[in-house]
């Protein structure tokens, strides 16, 4: 999905005043505390080791950073990283 | 970082079985993310430094996989071309496997359940249950004759056709339930108290009188009677005769017929009652010295482990008790093997007498028996009129009892009392 189209179903979903999970493929993030997190509808990974993991989705690319990060269940759907998580960054995807 | 699980999360990974597996931090993203694609879950994900007896030097990935979905990660392993290790295996398809490595387990396991099959196939226990007249031994009897015992296959037995059997050899048996539990075969039956039949005769007979007496009711079906409600009668009269007249108009006798007589017929009579018994009698006191003797039965053959040793009862002039206890594995799952465990209780005989009070309530016990007994055989008790007194040390009963009883006895009818001569002299019968 090109980056332009991503901006304009933002868009009309904004205007419409709709949820914004709604939108195909974008990713979910559920932060518990500070070392627990949960991300859905990625794509792939990037990068796993036990300081930083790089999560691919759909739009953008998501890096977490911390200390002995384990990824305690990976399924289709979701991932979920435990340990002492330092940083999330939303990170541009590069082309 | 263990991920939390519930209990039966727990109890079906458990189940289902689960490796630890380790691979190279080089190619586990790759798996990863084809795990990711295919479906396959993996968890607890960890970072780990090789160990020191290892050669190569990169940082490993250890996860843990359920069985089924390791055997799907297998070509995936092959495909990228990384080498994996098994650091654990857990769950039942394990245990199961290792069990099953060495033969003498197998065996074991398996000689497990041919046992069990072959003791569950055969009737070990024969329980009889609701009786009261009838004795466990007498039933035990009947059902061995009719090839129903202990040791038999459980596949024989069939449980309607034995109902039937029992219903059809005790009469007085109203209700009967066989069913097999496991190896135990419970019959449960309900006694009813049949009451005194009159013999039926085929052979013509006279119903008579078995004791002086007033006739205080009478219902005739068959035969003629000769005696009516009030008339006073002896000892061998005959009540109801089997002689049947059919008279003319001018009552003159036509023919005769012998029937076999049958009526309701109750005779008040008095009987008299007297019993004794002695006031002083021999009590057996215990000493308190017990001994146990243990054995084992084994299909009804006893072995004891210890030998019975009850001579100390001799030197005391005394005797023993004895009670068996036997122990079985389980309720419905009888084997043929159980425990007897036998106690010996040694006692003295000492001179006792009863007190007034005993001795009545003795003797009052021992007539409501008396009473009991005769009231199976129809007798009505009108009036009872007994005493009882203690004289010279003895408990004395004694009384009349105004009873109604029925009367059963009869005797033949002989061919003279209904055979009719003709007018040229031959005897003829009628029909």
């Amino acid at each position: 999905m090109g980056r332009r189209m991503e901006t304009e179903l933002e868009k009309l979903n904004h205007k419409l005043g709709l949820p914004a999970d709604i939108l195909p493929g974008l990713p979910v993030l559920h932060v518990y505390g500070f070392c627990k997190l949960e991300v859905s509808n990625f794509k792939s990974i990037r990068e796993y080791t036990g300081e930083c993991i790089r999560i691919r989705t759909n739009y953008r690319e998501i890096e977490i950073q911390g200390k002995k990060l384990v990824l305690e269940n990976f399924t289709t759907d979701s991932l979920m990283v435990c340990g002492n998580i330092q940083s999330i960054f939303l990170k541009e995807e590069p082309i | 970082m263990k991920r939390k699980q519930g209990f039966l999360e727990n109890l079906s990974e458990f189940w289902r079985g689960g490796l630890i597996i380790e691979i190279p931090e080089d190619g586990s993203r790759r798996i990863m993310n084809m795990c990711h694609y295919k479906g396959i879950t993996l968890s607890n994900l960890t970072v780990c430094s090789p160990d020191k007896d290892r050669t190569d030097s990169s940082d490993l990935v250890r996860f843990y996989v359920s069985l089924p979905d390791f055997y799907q990660l297998l070509p995936l392993f092959s495909k990228v071309g990384v080498r994996f290790h098994i650091a654990k295996k857990r769950g039942v398809p394990f245990i199961i496997h290792n069990l099953f490595r060495k033969k003498s387990s197998m065996a074991g396991f398996f000689s497990f359940f041919i046992a069990l099959w072959l003791f569950s196939s055969f009737v070990w226990d024969i329980r009889i249950e609701g009786q009261e007249k009838h004795t466990y031994e007498e039933l035990s009897k009947y059902l061995k004759s009719i090839e129903v015992s202990k040791g038999m296959p459980v596949k024989k037995v069939d449980c309607n056709e034995l109902e039937k059997k029992l219903r059809k050899k005790y009469a007085d048996i109203g209700w009967v339930s066989a069913q097999l539990d496991g190896s135990v075969l419970t019959i449960n039956l309900v006694e009813v108290h049949e009451e005194t039949k009159v013999k039926e005769y085929k052979n013509p007979r006279h119903l008579i009188a078995q004791s002086d007496g007033k006739v205080v009711s009478i219902l005739t079906r068959h035969g003629t009677p000769l005696v009516k409600k009030g008339d006073m009668v002896s000892r061998g009269a005959i009540l109801v005769s089997g002689v049947v007249e059919i008279k003319q108009e001018d009552m003159s006798i036509i023919s005769k017929y012998a029937v076999a007589a049958d009526a309701d017929i109750m005779i008040e009579r008095t009987c008299k009652y007297r019993d004794s018994f002695p006031m002083n009698y021999k009590k057996k006191v215990s000493t308190g010295v017990k001994k146990d003797i243990y054995g084992i039965g084994v299909n009804e053959k006893f072995f004891y482990i210890t030998v019975p040793d009850i001579s100390f009862h001799k030197k005391n002039k005394g005797g023993y008790y004895s009670f068996e206890s036997e122990k079985e594995l389980t309720h419905s799952f009888f084997l043929p093997l159980i425990f007897i465990k036998k106690e010996y209780l040694e006692y003295v005989e000492k001179d006792a007498a009863y007190t007034e009070n005993e001795a009545k309530r003795m003797a009052e016990d021992r007539l409501n028996q008396f009473l009991e007994k005769i009231k199976k055989k129809g007798v009505l008790i009108i009036k009872n009129n007994v005493t009882i007194s203690i004289e010279n040390g003895v408990c004395i009963s004694r009384g009349e009892l105004l009873v109604h009883e029925p009367v059963t006895t009869s005797k033949k009818v002989r061919a003279k009392e209904w055979r009719m001569e003709t007018e040229d002299g031959n005897k003829r019968d009628s029909t």
